[in-house]
């Protein structure tokens, strides 16, 4: 090999490290396993899941009817706050909104791009507990991602990988220790 | 190529002496010649895909090809929008959820909610529709099958309804200084005063609008209409059935649109009556027909449709034979058609009637010549197959009153009247009449009328003599516009009332007798706008007059429309219908149902009033033989000159969907031209008058001469041209205004015929200028490889499975595979797969709208599709056969096949398509990086490739026309037909709940869904009892181009055509007159 190409290879090399320094940097992150943007209302799922053993779907109506689990209207949580802690400066925030009759804006959390289609209901249909997904949210004073929720992920578990036992049991109650799959893994059952 | 068949001889002997071979079925007029064959760029165009290059933008594309674009400035250009595209999302965004502050009741966010209503702005007779909304908005409409008109299906243009909801350019709010010339938005509160004034101080006022059947608003018209010392309702729709109404009241003494029974009729028979695709309730018509067209076995009839026409129309295309005949001439043909049963043959109650035979009496040659050179051999035969069927056949007619005469002439004579047409019970008086409008603009001219009221109708435009009519309009004290947009029309006005699309309105309808159909909003109001009748209330509150009930429910503070309908259906409709029922239960189960369906009895024979003959003896007398002036340039002179029908395209109606882009880039089903109005030209007469395709030429009537672009339309009979009305809009919005020309500049109007569409003189003259129409049939066609046959009623009874010993259809019997196949598809609980009857098929092009609908296919512009990028998933290929002067039509509706063996997986980089165990040909988006191997690979040409962001264009309020369940494509992705198969995952799931398979009812596909002929069945293979585990055998069955071993998923039933023994096929060139 003479010097030039040599002298041209490792400038290859270094042109190659720089853009892959810069691809990380710049490009999209595929998960944001770890996000926990602050809420416009400090909402702790802590304290009424935790403490006070609301069941998730007392607010999420949807997750065992429809494809989105929903985030309750404020009308739900007037249900409690019309007379509960009316004194705190977040619940009359609350309070305030629902008589002007404007929603709350929340940042979203868990979301997954839009050419993956999730459905809720089936996997509640299948017994998956919300934990799976979404982590211990009975301890998180504020909410955060705690699985990478990556299509590997999501896969893992189809595909029986590392399909947690409880969840085997649900599909193969008579072979728990079956290694088959738990659920499609054809491209179109998300992506279509 | 393949050679033609030798149990088809679709070449006349002239033909075959030419040294090569002409294919069976062409698609285009070029691929006769031998030229087109050897010119091998022509057979690389064919598969289009590479053609171009893909770069950042047409504007760029058009500069770098002025340039000379380099490869080195391509890639720069490449590499900038990648730089730019990584930046732009280099951080997630912050996406926020917005919750309901009071959630209501029967919404859960991403459950659909579906609601019955009427669709209305298509004429008096609305059809039933179900309208799916999501998170409160409209996203898809099907048809009700609860509704008579509908069954279920809905056409194109009510397909296409839901994008007109979302258009952006719809008034938001009312304007005035319309006339003025200083529009300005105003505020409800003004325009009311402005409004009301006018109102009181006016004594003599008119209403115009389209014709309206809901009981209510009818009622509600009325009872306004009372405030005023002389008021009057003028119903007025260029496209209505007027003649048929008109013909009906000259023979039976009633004017109102019959109903017709095709779907038991053994013979129908079309005097230019397009029933098929435009002409009264397609939708319905084409239902009914299909009843009778369907073959399962050789003991199975098919009913016969003959079709005397000018334009090539669907319903011509769709017929066992088609007769070309001169625009105007339906009358002589219809004549001819009466004197050879009646007189010739001695058939019918009419035979020894001395009236009767009088007015036939005339000279019949002279007549089948002014009808465009019919052969008498060919009348017979048709005569003959009504006889045969009579009291089970139908003859329809459009067009002229006296063509209409003679059509009953020929009802009555057969005893269809009364057994096959209802013209007694089930009907309701036919209230428009476009002759109103000449009194209308004989009173606005001479300064009587003070306040006219225009509803959504635009006169301004559909009149050929426009200018005269304004300047009548501006001796109007007042004008008040209601509308969508300002539109011709409204610019005329002094205030533009804004109003609501009708998916936000409250209504009903009674289109029949027995039907009263009810419409509700499925979306409240989105923008600062109200609907007509809740105009009415306002202007009633506000201290105009009004009686009965509008007094009653005006006086109420809170009420609206809404409350007025309730009332009065409880006062006249619940009073009929609601016996043993609370108002509160019939109401509410009438508006879930969307329509009460009462029983109708029979229709009655009427007796024919013979004295209206004479207004048929009149029209033939008056019709002239033409004699075509060729180099004729000023316009037409008496019985000299170019007959010209101007006829209604199955997209754009009147001009009311203009500004809708899904219908502008739906290819016309005959010339699959999408975006331009275009002369058809029949080949021979183009021949003579040294016309080629895309010349433009000057077209010059009596009242001016219009510049358009020429299409040379197999079909068509020397001497006509014909021309699509609806296009040429001036001020219909940022898509539909300056598209093509204004076809109704060359109609002719008058008060004693009202707006007449057909036989008009004009002279054509080219004028030098050149101009590409944006034609689809050229693209993605199947590499030259013949992809259908078609068969007789004979050879199909001698052998049902006749298609399957033709040429393209030919299987091997076995086939060495390389393939192993990644599943079991035979034991899998489902296996989805999909049959297309092409003998059902009338090409109305609703699949093709409701998937662009269903499956967020984007629109892309007319230069666009022109490079042969145009996005739909489906697209209904349609093959001409035989003579080129009178060919024979076949529609093959083309989609994704969703191959077993698909060459498109293997050749795939990335895995991006794939198969997927029930038999579905996945495409990942996700996945593709755009290499469009696959797209080249595809036998079918069923792929289609973003080469833009387009969903970049769908601005403002059209984003929210989006179907949430379906990925929006980004650029650089490919994507095809999926199967729907976010219906299939929907219908999985509820299977799923209920712990059942999904059965044939389950699942519909979209196309499937909205198919009003029921050409599409969709389901599990796999399930024996499936209808389309049935098709898959069906004697009429093939797959497109099995002989590739592509083992596709969609089978399709071959056509068969009720044609004497083939005979038609070698017919010399007929259509010509001297």
């Amino acid at each position: 090999m003479n010097a030039g190409l040599r002298k041209f290879a490792l400038f290859g090399v270094v042109v190659v490290i720089v853009l892959m320094v810069a691809a990380w940097e710049v490009l999209p992150r595929t998960s944001n396993q770890g996000y926990a943007p602050e809420q416009p209302i400090p909402f702790s799922h802590k304290l009424h899941a935790g403490t006070f053993k609301i069941d998730c779907r007392y607010c999420h109506t949807g997750a065992y009817k429809s494809i989105n689990a929903g985030v309750p209207s404020l009308s739900t949580c007037m249900n409690c706050h019309s007379v509960v802690r009316t004194d705190s400066p977040w619940i009359q925030k609350i309070r305030t909104a629902y008589a002007e009759g404007k929603p709350i804006e929340w940042i979203r959390v868990h979301e997954l791009p839009d050419h993956a289609h999730f459905n809720h209901k089936r996997h509640l249909a299948k017994g998956v507990a919300c934990e799976t997904c979404h982590g211990n949210v009975k301890e998180m004073d504020r909410i955060y991602q705690a699985e990478p929720l990556t299509m590997g992920w999501c896969l893992n578990c189809h595909r029986g990988f590392e399909t947690p036992t409880y969840i085997r049991k649900n599909v193969y109650p008579e072979h728990p220790d079956s290694t088959d799959p738990v659920a499609p893994f054809t491209c179109n059952t998300c992506h279509y | 190529m393949e050679k033609t068949t030798t149990m088809d001889k679709p070449n006349s002997g002239k033909q075959d002496q030419r040294d090569f071979e002409k294919p069976r079925h062409w698609v285009s007029l070029d691929e006769l010649t031998p030229e087109y064959w050897e010119n091998e760029s022509n057979q690389v165009a064919r598969g289009q895909e590479f053609l171009h290059k893909p770069i950042e933008t047409l504007e760029k594309i058009e500069q770098l090809d002025k340039e000379g674009v380099t490869r080195r400035d391509f890639l720069t250009v490449m590499g900038a929008s990648m730089a730019m595209a990584s930046f732009a999302c280099a951080r997630r965004p912050v996406n926020k959820i917005i919750p309901y502050v009071v959630q209501p009741q029967e919404l859960t966010p991403g459950v659909a909610l579906h609601y019955a209503s009427t669709m209305k702005g298509q004429g008096a007779d609305a059809y039933g529709i179900l309208v799916k909304t999501r998170e409160g908005r409209p996203v898809k409409i099907e048809g009700n099958e609860f509704h008579p008109l509908s069954l279920g299906a809905t056409c194109a243009r009510g397909q296409a309804t839901l994008l007109a909801l979302y258009d952006p350019e719809r008034l938001k709010a009312p304007m005035k200084g319309t006339k003025a010339g200083s529009k300005s938005q105003t505020s409800w509160s003004d325009a009311d005063a402005f409004v009301i004034q006018a109102l009181k101080d006016s004594k003599k006022v008119r209403i115009l609008s389209y014709p309206e059947s809901g009981e209510s608003h009818r009622r509600i018209i009325r009872e306004f209409m009372s405030a005023f010392a002389e008021a009057k309702w003028l119903e007025v729709d260029p496209l209505g059935m007027d003649e048929v109404a008109d013909g009906q009241t000259e023979s039976y003494g009633t004017r109102v649109a019959p109903v017709y029974a095709f779907d038991e009729a053994d013979a129908v028979v079309s005097f230019g009556a397009d029933f098929l695709g435009t002409w009264g309730n397609p939708v319905e018509n084409a239902s009914k027909w299909s009843k009778k067209r369907k073959l399962d076995k050789a003991s199975d009839t098919l009913s016969k449709l003959y079709v005397f026409e000018a334009n090539m129309s669907i319903t011509g295309a769709g017929s066992d034979e088609r007769f070309p005949i001169v625009a105007g001439g339906e009358v002589a043909a219809a004549l001819a058609l009466a004197h050879e049963l009646i007189v010739v043959q001695k058939k019918g109650k009419f035979a020894n009637t001395a009236e009767v035979t009088a007015l036939l009496g005339g000279n019949v040659e002279e007549w089948l010549v002014k009808a465009g050179g019919l052969s008498s051999e060919k009348i017979k035969l048709v005569a003959e197959t009504l006889w045969n069927a009579r009291g089970k056949s139908v003859v329809v007619g459009n067009g002229s009153a006296a063509l209409q005469v003679v059509v009953n002439l020929l009802n009555s004579n057969l005893d269809n009247d009364g057994q096959m047409i209802d013209g007694t019970s089930d009907v309701v008086p036919f209230t428009s009449s476009t002759k109103q409008l000449a009194t209308l603009q004989a009173e606005m001219a001479a300064g009587q009328i003070d306040l006219l009221i225009i509803h959504n109708i635009n006169p301004l435009y559909f009149l050929p003599n426009s200018d005269a009519f304004a300047s009548a309009m501006k001796n109007v004290k007042t004008v008040i516009a209601i509308g969508n947009r300002i539109d011709e029309t409204a610019n005329y006005s002094d205030v533009v009332l804004a109003e609501n699309h009708a998916l936000e309105n409250w209504g009903d309808s009674h289109p029949r007798a027995s039907i009263h159909s009810l419409q509700q909003p499925t979306i409240s109001p989105m923008h600062d706008t109200r609907s007509f009748e809740d105009m009415i209330l306002a202007w009633t509150r506000g201290g105009v007059k009004g009686t009965g009930l509008l007094a009653q429910i005006a006086a109420q503070p809170k009420a609206s429309f809404y409350d007025y309908l309730k009332e009065s259906w409880k006062q006249t409709i619940f009073t009929a219908y609601g016996k043993g029922q609370t108002f509160i239960d019939f109401w509410e189960l009438t508006l879930q149902k969307g329509v009460l369906v009462a029983k109708s009895a029979k229709g009655k024979e009427r007796a024919f009033k013979l004295a209206s003959l004479s207004l048929a003896k009149n029209a033939v007398a008056k019709l002239k033989t033409l004699s075509i002036s060729k180099t004729q340039k000023g316009p037409a002179t008496e019985g000299s000159g170019i007959s010209l029908a101007i006829y209604e395209s199955i997209a754009m109606g009147d001009g009311r969907y203009s500004n809708n882009a899904w219908l502008q880039e739906m290819p016309d089903p005959i010339s699959r031209i999408t975006w331009d109005n275009y002369l058809n030209i029949g080949p021979a007469f183009a021949a003579e008058l040294g016309i080629k395709r895309d010349d433009v030429v000057m077209v010059t009537g009596e009242n001016g001469s219009i510049e358009i672009p020429v299409n040379v339309q197999p079909g068509i009979a020397k001497g006509v041209v014909t021309l699509a009305m609806g296009y040429g809009r001036t001020a219909a919005g940022k898509v539909g205004s300056n598209v093509g020309a204004n076809a109704f500049k060359l109609a002719k109007f008058s008060g004693e015929f009202g707006l007449e569409l057909s036989g008009i003189l004009v002279s054509v003259a080219k004028n030098g200028k050149r101009y590409e129409l944006a034609a689809t049939q050229e693209h993605n066609v199947t590499e030259s490889r013949p992809i259908l046959n078609d068969i007789t009623l004979e050879e199909f009874k001698k052998n049902p499975e006749a298609v399957m010993e033709t040429e393209p259809h030919l299987r091997l019997k076995t086939v060495p595979s390389m393939w192993t196949p990644p599943f079991d598809y035979d034991k899998q609980p489902y296996r989805w797969m999909m049959a297309v009857d092409m003998n059902t098929c009338t090409s109305c092009a609703a699949c093709v709208i409701a998937c662009q609908a269903e499956n967020n296919t984007p629109v892309v512009g007319r230069d666009r599709v022109r490079m042969g990028r145009e996005m739909h998933w489906i697209r209904i290929d349609r093959y001409y056969s035989g003579n080129e002067n009178d060919p024979q039509v076949v529609f093959q509706p083309m989609m994704c096949q969703h191959c077993e063996n698909a060459p498109c997986e293997t050749v795939c980089p990335v895995l991006a398509t794939t198969h997927s165990d029930d038999g579905l040909n996945q495409m990942t988006y996700s996945r593709c990086v755009g290499t469009r191997y696959c797209q080249n690979n595809c036998p079918y040409k069923v792929r289609r490739f973003n080469f833009f962001d387009h969903w970049k264009d769908y601005k403002d309020t059209m984003n929210m026309v989006w179907n949430p369940d379906v990925t929006v494509r980004s650029r650089g992705i490919m994507e095809k037909c999926t199967f729907c198969v976010q219906r299939i995952n929907v219908a999985k799931s509820t299977a799923k709940d209920k712990k059942t398979m999904i059965k044939d009812n389950d699942l519909r596909t979209a196309c499937q869904q909205v198919c009003p002929v029921d050409a599409i069945v969709f389901g599990n293979a796999n399930d024996p009892e499936s209808k389309i585990s049935k098709l898959r055998a069906h004697p009429r069955a093939f797959r497109a181009l099995e002989i590739l071993n592509t083992k596709p998923s969609v089978t399709y039933l071959t056509k068969v055509r009720n044609v004497e023994g083939g005979e038609h096929h070698e017919e010399a060139e007929h259509g010509h007159h001297s």
